[in-house]
């Protein structure tokens, strides 16, 4: 990173992170980082993590590239359909929550599922314009598919807790303190 | 950094490690959450493309000062001597974490590049903002020191108070 290239960045937009959007720092900071393999962890405590990640046989981590490219496509949607629902001060609870939930489930899938998901990679691997993506159309209602009765009591109960925990940190009441007897 | 972000390292990150039977060894990306939410000194920040978190990134922004005296000599700034300190303050990467499926030994070309390098102009933003002119340090990795070196952020060599390993500083930016 040249600090004459961020000086000039600062002068000419006030604000450095301008850069990512600048192709020119996009292919050098490829380069640079091809040439690292990556790895850029900093702080006593990431040691942890970069052995877990060494010790992991490649080919299994390669495998889940597959996972995260699912999630990166069911994750904005599910983040939309939930910013709908007006949770206000608990929604990131609930989100939190859904996520993780829908994580399990795709490692549980019902048999028609592991299909969709393959029909959802291919149209996004040919750039098919959206009209022309029908496994794209159906992510919601797949979504709430594979939550079962027992998810939803689980994400209503978050809200409502967080809700109520939300609320008597706003009111800075003692949350083991009865509201009223 | 949300909640969400937080649940993400535990169960996506964490979950492809645990998949392929690496056990847990307790990287608690929420403690640091609840430091940084409770505490003022520190920031937990995360980068997030398609709602996914592709990197985190903790930050200490008052305790630490800078270890390098820039007055030494003109142009050759030198690391202080054991007990001294600068009277300046920085921004200390505490944490700097990129997702497991950011790199090349795992995805060729890797699922995001330009993670790690987006979140070190972040904290010297951050730097900035906070008034202290871009001065940013870290620890390395000893995996990660040709990515600093890359950056050109100057080695001040081994810290014997971070397990060894290599103290990388910025000095202040020029605006």
């Amino acid at each position: 990173m040249d600090d004459n290239r961020l000086s000039q960045q600062l002068q000419k937009t006030g604000d450095l992170m301008d850069l990512l959007n600048d192709s020119d720092w996009l292919q050098e900071t490829a380069a640079a980082e091809a040439a690292c393999s990556g790895d850029v962890e900093a702080g006593v405590g990431t040691r942890s993590y970069v052995k877990q990640i060494q010790r992991t046989p490649p080919d299994a981590l390669k495998q889940q590239r597959r996972q995260v490219t699912v999630l990166s496509i069911l994750l904005p949607v599910l983040h939309d359909y939930l910013s709908d629902w007006g949770l206000g001060l608990s929604f990131e609870s609930v989100y939190a929550e859904a996520q993780r939930v829908i994580y399990q489930r795709l490692a549980q899938m019902t048999p028609g599922q592991p299909g969709w998901i393959n029909n959802l990679l291919a149209e996004g691997d040919q750039y098919l314009p959206i009209e022309e993506r029908p496994s794209q159309a159906q992510i919601e209602a797949t979504l709430l598919e594979m939550l079962t009765p027992a998810d939803w009591q689980v994400l209503a109960t978050v809200a409502a807790k967080d809700m109520a925990a939300g609320i008597l940190r706003r009111a800075n009441v003692d949350e083991a303190t009865p509201i009223a007897s | 950094m949300t909640q969400a972000h937080v649940v993400q390292v535990k169960t996506i990150w964490q979950g492809i490690l645990a998949a392929a039977e690496q056990p847990d060894e307790g990287w608690d990306w929420d403690y640091k959450r609840r430091l940084a939410a409770s505490d003022p000194r520190f920031e937990a920040y995360a980068l997030e493309i398609d709602k996914l978190a592709q990197g985190v990134v903790l930050l200490e922004t008052q305790w630490h000062r800078s270890q390098v005296d820039e007055q030494f000599s003109a142009g050759q700034a030198m690391r202080f001597s054991t007990g001294e300190a600068s009277p300046s303050r920085l921004v200390y990467i505490d944490y700097l974490a990129s997702a497991p499926w950011n790199r090349k030994r795992i995805e060729d070309p890797p699922y995001f590049v330009g993670v790690g390098r987006a979140l070190l102009i972040f904290a010297r933003k951050r730097s900035m903002a906070l008034g202290y002119s871009g001065r940013v340090g870290l620890h390395s990795l000893p995996g990660a020191e040709a990515f600093y070196h890359r950056q050109n952020m100057p080695d001040y060599g081994a810290d014997p108070d971070k397990e060894g390993l290599v103290y990388f500083e910025y000095g202040t930016l020029q605006q």
